[in-house]
């Protein structure tokens, strides 16, 4: 299982990271996004993978898994969700103002 | 309800930001007002809360009363005292310029409240010891200051925008993997508490921390904009209004570092060695990076925002050396140095809003006319340079002889060629733009804006003045932070409930 979820949080940071680098606004949102969730299932690991385990502790519980990543994962994801709700309007506007969704910002002739 | 002193610098601007949108929101009038109120007040709880910490007292609050390690600490040492009160000093030195200089669809446009939001997350940053709460801080102020480098929407500002976001999502994305590393190894997210484990572990336990090590030095370095993340910092800070530009460049990136010094010395105690070379050189790369992109520009917020970055080198060399000395001295230099590039940013807003112009060939003979305005910017640019009487010769010269009282002589002879190319650029500002032809137009300002601008000023005439006993806090700050013992201490040892 855990060697599973390792493949898997290398292949979503390597597929993020290969649309980050397309300087394209939109790839980048979706890279970003990517990255994120790559994000979260790693504390989900670190957290110890234990199936069919009680998240608290009862008087009959034999063992427990690790409620607190689930928390912090939680206030990640909310966080993510805000910045990529804020990131996909931004190339919105960007691209209507000015005229393309390329990334690259050294477009502008500095004087 | 002194017992909640530690939790007022945030709940008071999320307080003063709910009710400007609230109440306020169709009167401008009323909402400057209340910024300053709220700035001033706030102000006044972060002076008696510094007269506390000054000291020497470690103040923990516990939210929701949980006992730590369990529950999230709210922590205040000098340190944070100190930072508190910067970040509120240029706070209310930036909305009195604000106020005169910010345009009206800006200012209906929600600029006050973003404004206090922004001040919320970095004071929740200050304060918390907790290390998963200084990311979500991190992401407070953040998301603030998107919406502050975007208001407006100007095509130059959207441009800056997305890599701006996207460098700090990244950023936010490191942060939490190093976080998770951190957690997987030890069980902990308390700063105090993770002094005690990592300190003792071994094995890949080991090597675990110092990749988490690595990877919040990345992230801590890009929003200091330390060599080679500095980057995005010469195209973001220019591109919004000169009020929103001076805070982000007095303030936002000291963040940053205000993180390394509390982090590095707390949590990755045996990393410090490696860390503080690593700090040193790139250190030494930034000042002379950064100086040197500065000579070359003509644009003066441009030329303005390439300096902050050799100056982060100046506070990573002061870091890297890692002895009370050194760190003292990067303390009292930061203190100089974010009051003085908030006041050159809010200079450059005045010599733009006279001019219309925003290069320095096209400005010129303002000394003629402006003789405050070329004062200002003389004690402010001098004090940059760190020419005596200044601030900034203090600042320079306790930093220099830290690097010499160690033997680092090439890292301190950087510091001190860097000191010569910055007063060429100062040089440079005042020959094409205060002295020489009448160039530019002139265009009435306001009392306001000298005012916020002479307030730092003022502040860093202070400095120079108070340097002797000023050094004396920032060493007693300095001792508190490398030997965090009593920290550890007040926070694991106290028992439950002393926070109410």
């Amino acid at each position: 299982m855990e060697v599973l979820m390792a493949v898997a949080i290398g292949t979503l940071f390597g597929a993020g990271l290969y649309l980050c680098l397309r300087q394209r606004a939109f790839h980048l949102v979706l890279g970003m996004a990517l990255w994120g969730h790559a994000a979260n299932l790693l504390i989900l690991n670190m957290g110890a993978i234990r199936k069919g385990q009680p998240p608290i502790i009862t008087d009959h519980a034999t063992g427990y898994t690790d409620p607190l990543v689930q928390a912090l994962i939680l206030t990640a994801i909310v966080i993510g969700f805000g910045v990529t709700a804020f990131l996909l309007v931004l190339a919105y506007r960007s691209y209507q103002a000015n005229g393309t969704d390329s990334v690259n910002i050294s477009d502008e002739p500095h004087s | 309800m002194t017992a909640h002193l530690p939790i007022f610098p945030i709940v008071w601007p999320l307080v003063t930001a709910v009710m400007l949108l609230l109440v306020w929101r169709h009167n401008i009038a009323a909402q400057r007002l209340a910024s300053l109120a709220s700035v001033l007040v706030l102000l006044a709880g972060e002076f008696v809360f510094m007269g506390r910490l000054g000291a020497g007292e470690i103040v923990v609050y516990r939210l929701g009363n949980w006992a730590a390690p369990f529950g999230i600490v709210m922590m205040a040492d000098r340190l944070s005292g100190i930072m508190l009160l910067l970040t509120g000093v240029t706070a209310l030195a930036t909305l009195l310029f604000g106020i005169a200089n910010m345009d009206r669809d800006r200012e209906r446009h929600h600029f006050y409240p973003l404004f206090q939001l922004l001040l919320m997350g970095m004071n929740g940053a200050f304060l918390t010891g907790d290390i998963f709460n200084l990311f979500v801080w991190f992401e407070v102020l953040l998301i603030s200051s998107y919406g502050l480098l975007t208001l407006g929407g100007e095509p130059r500002q959207l441009r800056a925008g997305i890599p701006f976001l996207a460098l700090n999502l990244l950023g936010s994305t490191f942060f939490l993997v190093a976080v998770a590393l951190l957690y997987g190894v030890t069980g902990s997210l308390n700063m105090a508490h993770l002094h005690e484990i990592t300190r003792a572990a071994t094995g890949t336990g080991a090597t675990m921390i110092t990749v988490a090590a690595i990877l919040l030095l990345l992230v801590f370095g890009l929003k200091a904009a330390i060599f080679p993340l500095y980057f995005w910092l010469p195209d973001g800070y220019p591109a919004p209004p000169v009020t929103i530009s001076a805070f982000f460049g007095g303030v936002a990136t000291k963040v940053g570092v205000y993180s390394m010094m509390r982090v590095f010395p707390l949590v990755f105690p045996a990393q410090n060695g490696w860390l503080g070379e690593t700090l040193l050189v790139l250190g030494a790369v930034s000042m002379l990076v950064g100086v040197l992109g500065a000579v070359c520009q003509t644009e003066l917020r441009r030329l303005l925002s390439f300096h902050i970055v050799s100056q982060i080198g100046y506070l990573m060399f002061g870091l890297g050396l890692f002895s009370v000395a050194s760190v003292a001295a990067a303390i009292f230099y930061m203190v100089h140095y974010t009051v003085v590039k908030c006041a050159l940013f809010l200079i450059a807003g005045i010599m733009e809003r006279i001019t219309g112009q925003n290069s320095v060939k096209k400005i010129g003979g303002l000394v003629e006319g402006f003789p405050l305005l070329a004062t200002l910017f003389f004690i402010a640019g001098l004090s940059l340079a760190g020419l005596p009487p200044w601030s900034g010769f203090f600042a320079k010269l306790t930093i220099v002889m830290a690097g010499f009282q160690q033997q680092r002589y090439g890292f301190a002879a950087v510091a001190v060629v860097t000191g010569f190319f910055t007063l060429f650029s100062m040089m440079k500002i005042w020959h094409l733009s205060f002295w020489g032809e009448k160039a530019g137009e002139r265009r009435p300002t306001s009392p306001w804006m000298y005012g916020g601008a002479a307030l730092l000023v003022s502040f860093s005439v202070i400095l120079a003045v108070g340097a002797k006993p000023l050094n004396a806090v920032a060493h007693d700050t300095a001792q508190q932070v490398l030997r965090p013992g009593a920290y550890v201490q007040a926070v694991l040892g106290a028992p439950a409930g002393g926070g109410n």
